[in-house]
């Protein structure tokens, strides 16, 4: 079935949008791409060149007007599919902390116990035993997200899909966040798609950046990230690697944000 | 605030400032002078006998003929015939017989309500369906269907608590709608990320999220049913508070009109508070900030 071996094929994607005005955005055009099993794959690229459009595709909450996306399930069935950080804060303010990172194994009836060990688990993963009855009225924006992150390695994935979970934190809670973030992959070894503006973020967490050119979104480049893991988050900048990347990442998106930014007055 | 408490001048020290002959004064703030608690107390007491001042004044002025005592009979009087009232047992049959008509009415009509309001606002074919007639319906004053609802079912007990069902279902049905409606879409989001269908979404997404709503709009819903509920036995009941209010201006007996008009407004009140009580207990993060 599947026409080649990766975990997702995009094949062949274009999306576009009808602006309330009437006039037509052109979101996502031809995309192709594969992303193995187990990589950590980062979408990059100036803000609008459509990499929440893909990734809310690939999710199953939006669908494209050409071509599709093919993922590639296990047999055995009964887990999800994906499952998704959202940027927004997104937990339920109505349930404490262990409800919202169980709320999906409840959905599929998972049996009690089950459920209640799995979301301790992640419930401590990402340090919020002490919390696990609090709401989330009580906790700061960083432990939010910290739930929404459990909450989705709770659901055990085939694919986990980032949609930059934490553009929203300040900058110490993010590099707190990232490391996190990294230890549990490491331990809860998946394939990830995470979406992020930081050229920063997404040379720390990813074994390969997609760069997409802005509207419409293409793929512009693949670069691969050789910096060994198991990686620290406050360090990395410091690899011999870093710099280079850095740079050519910039090079890759400079025209395009700088012209989202005098289209910007246009538009 | 007030100057002279800033500037206290026992607090008031010269200061020299380099080469300036100008002395300089240190101003206090921020100690606690305890004037503000005591305003707080004071506040609080008057809030208590506010009302008791309000009654002595007219037990004064009825008895001292300045109030016409035949239409606003002294309080004293008025405890008189609650008492009266309370010992025959008449006040309290015809307090039981209008709760029983509301509570049928208004349980049936918000739970219709809450149900049809979360439909409406999770399914968009729903909501074209049937939003229409909803608000075309909406404006009509409900009270106007009670003659033919005693058409329909004829007297009794039926059609008042149909017309109550309606009355707190429409007010009820369409906040709880505009409750889901104002849901952020990431909320629903995440039901569909989790793999949850449209009956889960309704029962762990829609209700909770809208239950802040609903819970205004069950606190609204009662004040029209009271409203609804007094109007309707004014005409349409020979039992009940609002025929004893209906029956005692035939008589020129007003006490009796204001021991039930008193116990209107006590059972609105208790039921507020009990609505208010049942909201916080069932959403316990509200009252955790």
């Amino acid at each position: 079935m599947l026409r080649n071996s990766a975990k997702i094929a995009v094949q062949a994607l274009s999306k576009s949008f009808r602006l309330g005005d009437g006039s037509v955005v052109e979101a996502l055009r031809e995309i192709d791409l594969n992303i193995a099993e187990g990589e950590f794959v980062t979408l990059i690229g100036a803000s609008g060149c459509g990499k929440t459009t893909l990734l809310r595709i690939i999710g199953g909450f939006e669908q494209a007007d050409k071509g599709f996306i093919e993922i590639n399930a296990a047999t055995n069935g009964g887990n999800l599919l994906t499952s998704t950080v959202f940027q927004e804060e997104s937990v339920f303010p109505w349930l404490d902390v262990q409800s919202n990172v169980e709320y999906g194994l409840r959905i599929r009836n998972v049996p009690v116990e089950q459920r209640n060990a799995i979301s301790s688990h992640f419930v401590e993963k990402v340090g919020l035993s002490a919390f696990r009855n609090a709401y989330p009225a009580q906790l700061s924006g960083g432990m939010r997200q910290r739930v929404s992150v459990a909450r989705a390695f709770a659901n055990n994935p085939e694919v986990l899909l980032m949609d930059e979970p934490f553009g929203a934190l300040d900058e110490q809670t993010r590099i707190i966040l990232q490391q996190e973030l990294l230890r549990l992959w490491m331990e809860h070894r998946r394939t990830v798609v995470f979406v992020t503006h930081s050229l920063d973020e997404a040379i720390t967490l990813s074994d390969r950046i997609v760069v997409l050119s802005a509207r419409p979104g293409r793929v512009r480049d693949i670069i691969e990230v050789d910096i060994p893991r198991p990686r620290t988050v406050s360090e990395l900048r410091n690899h011999p690697r870093y710099a280079g990347l850095y740079t050519k990442l910039w090079n890759l998106i400079e025209a395009d944000v700088k012209g989202s930014h005098s289209g910007k007055a246009a538009a | 605030m007030n100057v002279s408490t800033l500037r206290k001048p026992a607090a008031a020290l010269p200061l020299q400032q380099g080469g300036a002959s100008e002395p300089l004064v240190a101003v206090r703030r921020g100690e606690n002078t305890g004037q503000r608690e005591w305003s707080r107390k004071a506040q609080r007491w008057l809030r208590i006998i506010s009302p008791f001042i309000l009654l002595a004044l007219w037990e004064a002025a009825s008895r001292l003929g300045m109030l016409d005592a035949r239409f606003f009979p002294p309080p004293s009087e008025i405890i008189f015939a609650a008492r009266d009232g309370i010992l025959n047992g008449s006040l309290i049959s015809a307090t039981v017989t209008s709760l029983r008509r509301l509570a049928l009415g208004y349980a049936v009509g918000a739970a219709g309500g809450v149900v049809v309001g979360l439909w409406l606002g999770l399914s968009p074919w729903f909501r074209a369906a049937v939003e229409p007639w909803l608000q075309l319906t909406y404006p009509v004053p409900k009270l106007t269907l009670f003659p033919l609802l005693v058409l329909l079912v004829g007297f009794g007990e039926t059609p008042i608590v149909i017309l109550l069902a309606i009355a707190v279902f429409y007010i009820v049905a369409i906040n709880t709608t505009a409750g889901v409606l104002s849901i952020r879409p990431v909320i629903l989001d995440v039901g569909r990320d989790c793999g949850a269908s449209f009956f889960q979404s309704f029962r762990t997404i829609a209700l909770p999220a809208a239950l802040p709503h609903i819970f205004t709009s069950l606190e609204i819903a009662l004040g029209i049913g009271f409203i609804v509920l007094v109007a309707v036995e004014f005409i349409g009941a020979k039992t009940g508070l609002g025929a004893i209010i209906w029956s005692s201006w035939q008589t020129f007996d007003v006490a009796p009109m204001y021991v039930a008009i008193f116990m209107v407004s006590l059972c609105g009140y208790a039921s507020a508070l009990l609505l208010k009580s049942a909201g916080s207990l069932m959403m316990p993060w509200r009252k955790t900030n």
